[in-house]
């Protein structure tokens, strides 16, 4: 898929562990393990609204588009 | 009465195909053993027509019992609630394949029974029994294994959106 999932820079960026966003937005961290590996075949708003409000950032830090990024 | 889990309807049914298994199985050595005890050595025409049949019993129960093993393997899941997963579609694909086996090897026994029937002076008793024994193309069955591997592509789409569903976050 040509969509990347930037969690982990953005959790980097802020300096917080996976496990802590967990415990902020209240999805398991298999989850967000799957979100973070790029495994997930899609993400709800709702999940996009609480992992932005955590991080404080936009849906554009952590989805990019890459075009040469074949399955 | 629940449907799923303990003390339900499916745990029922595992209960019954379960002792259905053993039914069965102790069906085929019996009829092994009734080969070993009418039919062998070989004699007459008579013991070829029983020997003929009692392969074609042993036949039908060996299909039945891996139909029996299947149904109950994946009544286990069901109980678990584990419902759309690729192993519950192989099960309900073996299953039907079984019936369209079961159905091509009747028609088969009728064929090559008619003829040989058709050749020997057997007794009337004996042809009744065959002809129960083989029904022709058992057409009701065939609709039935058809039916049953629709459902088990019905069962590959519940897999797919199965697993959308549990890698959407």
């Amino acid at each position: 898929m040509a969509i990347i999932i930037n969690l982990d820079v953005m959790l980097a960026k802020r300096k917080m562990r996976l496990n802590e966003l967990s415990e902020k937005v209240g999805i398991t961290l298999s989850n967000l393990s799957i979100l973070k590996q790029g495994k997930a075949k899609a993400i709800k708003l709702s999940t996009l609204d609480l992992i932005c409000q955590a991080l404080n950032c936009q849906p554009g830090d952590i989805l990019e588009y890459r075009d040469s990024v074949y399955p | 009465m629940k449907t799923f889990g303990k003390k339900s309807m499916t745990s029922v049914l595992k209960t019954i195909l379960s002792i259905a298994l053993v039914l069965e199985l102790v069906a085929i050595l019996a009829h092994v053993g009734n080969i070993y005890y009418h039919c062998l050595p070989l004699k007459d025409s008579m013991q070829e027509t029983m020997l003929f049949m009692y392969i074609s019993i042993i036949l039908f129960l060996i299909i039945a019992f891996f139909v029996t093993l299947q149904l109950r393997k994946l009544l286990d899941r069901f109980n678990k609630e584990t419902f759309f997963e690729p192993v519950n579609v192989r099960r309900i694909q073996n299953i039907s394949v079984l019936l369209f086996l079961y159905v091509i090897i009747s028609y088969l026994l009728t064929i090559i029974g008619s003829v040989a029937v058709s050749k020997q002076d057997i007794p009337n008793k004996l042809l009744n029994a065959f002809v129960i024994l083989t029904k022709g193309l058992d057409i009701k069955t065939l609709f039935l294994a058809a039916v049953i591997y629709i459902i088990s592509h019905v069962f590959k789409k519940g897999c797919e959106l199965q697993d959308q569903t549990n890698l959407t976050i």
